[in-house]
């Protein structure tokens, strides 16, 4: 009778161990949870906001009004002068219509408006705003153009030397790449699917703007140049992932003082 | 009869009750630790929809038709449980080059109006406002948005910007 009372007594230990390891188990598995609960919530709220925020960029920049005289965006001040003033987008279509190319004055008044207008994010973010000849035509006639009107790519200076990472203080580049010559082969479209590839993580938003380009006949004659308008956000990476070379590109590196991104 | 060790029969299970109670220790702290986890998550969560909701109902489209319409957006806001502080702003358009600081509490931060009073939406004075500059950032929400304001035909562009923390 003894040895059955020891045994039960074994019995009931080995029972409590055996609780002890289930609960232990479960108490793990409920620590792995509550780590873990809302990190997709908190995604998700950084995707909205970015999207947001991305969004009202570039309805902004499409807007905004800048002065006719410096060709800059207004201030609160400026709108007491009405007659100097007229819409960023107005400009962009008086200068495209002749020549579909922008001259040095628009490309800097678009490149200081963007450059502006997305500055909360420019030191934590990469993006690249471009405006550029869409597709036209339809069937056969289906032309596939992709000729960038005006290209702005804010680039973090990242880099590795051996094999540590160099992050300069808030240095970035800033290219202007609409002056894109043919050389390459390859078309616009091309270069920004490998560098959208390049940059696995990142948020593109699109609109789309109406050009229009003197016809080849007659001097009243024009077409319609249906044109989209990208912005595409991306955090920062080395440049050596990315799929960007600023000779490829065409590219002008735009010298940025007291604010304000000038051609050298 | 060989009664070595023997206590009794509830004794007996006298040492199977340290694994249980060190069981239901685990148990407990686990559980307490994970709710504390989960209701200060939820909370973070409730106060940046509170914030998201503030400025969404401030810039509207993005385009305002002119500063009367912010203020009337702003009196149909209806903020219950974070203090916050909302304006226009042009320091961020021209941040001294990229690098440069600004500071959110300066009396010259948020644009004026017409009449030359700060274009502002609150439901906190502008000291109980300028008071957080030397509490903790740790609670504080701050959202930033490009906006427009046709202002006499003109478009200017400007950033809103949305602070919000949480009531005491």
């Amino acid at each position: 009778m003894a040895q059955n009372l020891n045994a039960r007594g074994q019995a009931a230990v080995t029972d409590a161990l055996f609780f002890l390891v289930i609960v232990t188990s479960l108490g793990v598995f409920l620590f792995g949870f509550s780590a873990n609960y809302g990190a997709n919530v908190s995604e998700q709220f950084s995707a909205r906001y970015s999207s947001d925020f991305s969004v009202a960029a570039i309805k902004s920049i499409l807007y905004a009004s800048v002065s006719r005289s410096t060709g800059q965006l207004v201030s609160g001040s400026d709108s007491l002068v009405p007659a100097d003033t007229d819409y960023l987008l107005a400009f962009v279509k008086e200068d495209y219509f002749d020549d579909r190319k922008l001259g040095d004055p628009v490309r800097v008044g678009l490149a200081n408006a963007v450059y502006s207008l997305l500055s909360p994010i420019g030191s934590s973010k990469d993006y690249l705003f471009a405006v550029y000849e869409g597709s036209s035509g339809s069937g056969a006639g289906l032309v596939r153009n992709g000729k960038p009107v005006f290209v702005l790519a804010h680039i973090s200076d990242i880099g590795f030397s051996g094999k540590d990472l160099v992050i300069p203080d808030e240095k970035h580049f800033n290219y202007e790449c609409s002056e894109r010559g043919t050389e390459s082969g390859i078309t616009f479209d091309r270069q920004l699917s490998l560098l959208r590839a390049s940059l696995g993580e990142s948020q593109q938003y699109f609109s789309n703007i109406m050009l229009w380009k003197r016809s080849s006949g007659t001097d009243l004659d024009w077409d319609q140049v249906p044109s989209p308008v990208l912005l595409l956000v991306w955090t920062p990476k080395p440049k050596n992932q990315l799929k960007f070379d600023s000779g490829e590109w065409g590219c002008t590196e735009m010298s940025l003082a007291d604010g304000k991104l000038s051609f050298p | 009869m060989n009664a070595k060790g023997f206590i009794g029969s509830i004794g007996d299970d006298l040492p199977s009750l340290v694994p249980i109670l060190f069981a239901l220790l685990i148990f407990f702290s686990v559980f307490s630790f994970s709710l504390d986890a989960f209701n200060s998550r939820k909370l973070f969560f409730d106060r940046q929809l509170e914030i998201t909701r503030i400025a969404d109902g401030l810039r509207s489209n993005g385009f305002l038709l002119e500063y009367g319409q912010f203020r009337d957006l702003c009196l149909k806001l209806v903020v219950s449980r974070m203090n916050y502080f909302a304006g226009l702003s042009t320091r961020l358009l021209d941040p001294a080059g990229g690098s440069g600081t600004v500071d959110l509490f300066s009396e010259d931060f948020f644009i004026q109006d017409e009449s030359d009073a700060e274009l502002s939406c609150a439901n906190v004075s502008r000291s109980d406002f300028e008071a957080l500059r030397n509490r903790g950032r740790g609670n504080l929400f701050v959202q930033v948005y490009p906006v427009v304001v046709s202002v006499n035909g003109v478009v200017v562009p400007y950033h809103l910007v949305v602070v919000a923390w949480p009531r005491t």
